[in-house]
């Protein structure tokens, strides 16, 4: 094997690497024009897939996602209607109609990855559901749009599903028993009957920081991650990490 | 970590019954040991299932006294013979009939007598045991031993699913 | 359901091949085309014979209509990829160094452009085969070691830790059971030091 061909497999790799940081280092808030938005939203998918508890929604992120979506698809209609009327003069040719295709094929892309992301929250609001009305009715959520934990729409979601869920128990079963017995929520002796997500869980996570850095673990232990490491940590040590963006979970 | 209220696991590991010896002699209590009606004598043992046990071996019989109601005997899941087969030759012993969620077994049971031996000791044979189960899962032509199968806990028997559909899933990926 | 149970904390094969079709690849357009401005990304003006680097998906598409070839990338070769077999055999400890997405680029090019690959499909895929399987017994036997607390995993590519994610979380997660079931009383037991104290000393060993 000659060594120009590993010469070019390390220039690979780094460009790999370089290209990697850029993307990763700007975090959600600040979503600049140079930044991949597609990208962003693979990151903000598999974060909120891997996570045992729900992340912030990405306001900023999913509603510039919907609104580029929506123009590009007028663009789409806009140019079929083109191609359409121009058809038989010849001005639209086949580079015109593949171009369209791309276009449309990365639409679909898109909204598959949108809809990952939607689906992994509404499962983990299906599963807690009792326990994220609670965290969400406390005076410090909900009041910035920006910055709530679930979507108006999730919210309106949640709190549907509650309330199905609870006339279908009362229907089937709750309103044969004693009063006392017919809570969903009581916290009382030693046992909460809310499920709670299980954030001492381990995940697996990926060191994008450019700078090494120290993780305090319990039982004073500490844990250094370095750009491009792979580990598998308990989520609740780890978390902080995932919004500043430090890490990405894998 | 705090069990969550809906594990099924969880809920029949409490009801699994434990040897405990009365304290105290308890009217009315008789028919705990076949014997309706009539009292329960003190140092009787009975099983009761762990939710119950558990309790009445922590409440204490009177302000004054530090006695309490029962006194929870060794379980036979925790005995010397299973706990030194484990030892000698983790894979080879059959938990499932021993109890069937042997590890949420230990967790509660471990809780109570705040026993680090013991959990060291089956945190090293889970070990064990996992790993000769993730080579099961590795190779699903291969013919399956259906005594070890057999012879998994609840969660061992998850864990062998999770990691043979996870093998599977990347086996069809690979051939289509 | 929202999720499917087999998908929480998980990606099926297919998921991960598909976020693999994001990487980039450099093509070799036979014709011109227009730029075009995607969302995520622009693709630049293609002319014929000049090489360009785009995201793999679309390369994929301009492939399927004849309008390039693609220029496989440098690790996706017999030699290359031997001498990684070689090294996997005499490290057994260390994983080499392969791409992020190296089983799905490479099965997504042996199927869709086998033709543009410099060496013959049937021997890329079978050293491939060996390679996956050297490093899977290899992490195999590595898991031998799982703690409660946290490991170490790299070198494995997105594909590998996946297969094995299932396995790895079930255990850490029930040796961290296992131990908290001790350390919990311990916290409790500090807290209620006071109230305890002249009740009998049970925990000494």
């Amino acid at each position: 094997m000659s060594t120009t061909n590993i010469d070019d497999i390390i220039e690979d790799f780094a460009e790999q690497n370089r290209h990697t940081v850029k993307r990763f280092k700007s975090s959600d808030k600040a979503i600049s024009s140079n930044v991949n938005i597609y990208d962003e939203l693979v990151k903000a998918m598999l974060n909120e897939r891997m996570a045992p508890d729900l992340l912030p929604y990405q306001h900023k992120l999913i509603n510039e996602v919907l609104t580029k979506l929506s123009n590009q698809q007028q663009y789409l209609s806009d140019s079929h209607e083109y191609g359409d009327t121009n058809a038989s003069s010849g001005i639209v040719d086949g580079d015109f109609k593949l171009q369209l295709m791309i276009i449309e094929t990365e639409i679909e892309r898109l909204s598959y990855m949108l809809r990952l992301y939607l689906r992994s929250r509404l499962s983990k609001i299906d599963k807690y559901t009792i326990h994220y009305i609670s965290e969400t009715s406390k005076p410090e959520e909900g009041s910035q749009e920006d910055t709530s934990l679930v979507s108006k729409q999730e919210m309106e979601y949640m709190h549907q599903h509650f309330k199905i869920l609870t006339q279908l128990y009362n229907n089937s079963f709750l309103k044969k028993m004693p009063h006392f017995l017919t809570y969903l929520d009581d916290t009382s002796g030693g046992q909460s009957m809310i499920s709670k997500p299980p954030v001492n869980n381990h995940v697996f996570v990926k060191s994008v920081s450019k700078k090494p850095f120290v993780i305090s673990l319990d039982e004073d232990e500490d844990l250094e991650l370095t750009e491009n490491g792979i580990y598998v940590v308990k989520y609740k040590f780890i978390k902080p990490y995932v919004e500043l963006g430090d890490v990405v979970l894998i | 970590m705090d069990a969550d209220y809906y594990d099924i696991d969880d809920i029949l590991a409490e009801g699994e019954k434990v040897p405990c010896k009365f304290n105290l002699t308890v009217p009315g209590l008789g028919y705990l040991e076949g014997n309706p009606g009539k009292a329960i004598q003190k140092d009787s043992v009975v099983e009761l299932p762990l939710w119950l046990a558990s309790v009445l071996a922590i409440c204490e019989i009177s302000e004054e006294s530090s006695q309490r109601f029962i006194d929870l005997l060794e379980p036979p899941f925790f005995n010397a013979k299973v706990l030194n087969a484990l030892k000698t030759s983790a894979a080879s012993v059959d938990l499932h009939a021993i109890t069937s969620n042997f590890y949420k077994m230990t967790e509660k049971w471990a809780s109570m007598f705040d026993d680090e031996e013991l959990v060291e000791m089956i945190k090293q044979s889970f070990k064990d045991r996992a790993f000769e189960i993730n080579n099961y899962a590795n190779n699903t032509t291969r013919h399956i031993n259906n005594d070890f199968m057999s012879s998994l806990d609840e969660y061992e028997k998850y864990l062998f699913k999770v990691s043979s559909d996870s093998h599977k899933k990347m086996k069809t990926w690979i051939q289509e | 359901m929202a999720l499917p149970e087999s998908l929480t904390y998980n990606l099926s094969p297919p998921e991960i091949s598909f976020l693999s079709e994001n990487e980039y690849i450099t093509i070799l357009p036979r014709y011109s085309m227009k730029k075009i401005e995607l969302i995520g990304e622009k693709i630049p003006t293609l002319r014929g014979m000049r090489r360009e680097r785009v995201p793999l998906w679309v390369a994929l598409i301009l492939k399927s209509q004849d309008k390039c070839n693609i220029v496989p990338p440098s690790w996706l070769e017999l030699d290359f990829l031997k001498m990684k077999y070689e090294e996997e055999m005499k490290l057994p400890h260390k994983f080499s160094a392969l791409p992020w997405h190296w089983l799905e680029i490479s099965k997504i090019l042996l199927a869709k452009a086998p033709d543009d690959l410099a060496d013959p499909s049937n021997k890329l895929k079978s050293i491939i085969q060996d390679l996956r399987e050297i490093r899977l017994v290899k992490s195999r036997k590595g898991l031998k070691e799982l703690n409660e607390s946290n490991i170490q995993l790299d070198g494995l590519s997105f594909m590998e830790i996946n297969e094995l994610r299932p396995y790895i979380l079930k255990v850490m997660d029930k040796l961290m059971n296992l131990h908290d079931s001790i350390s919990r009383n311990n916290v409790e037991a500090e807290t209620n030091e006071n109230e305890y104290e002249d009740g009998e000393a049970s925990e000494d060993e």
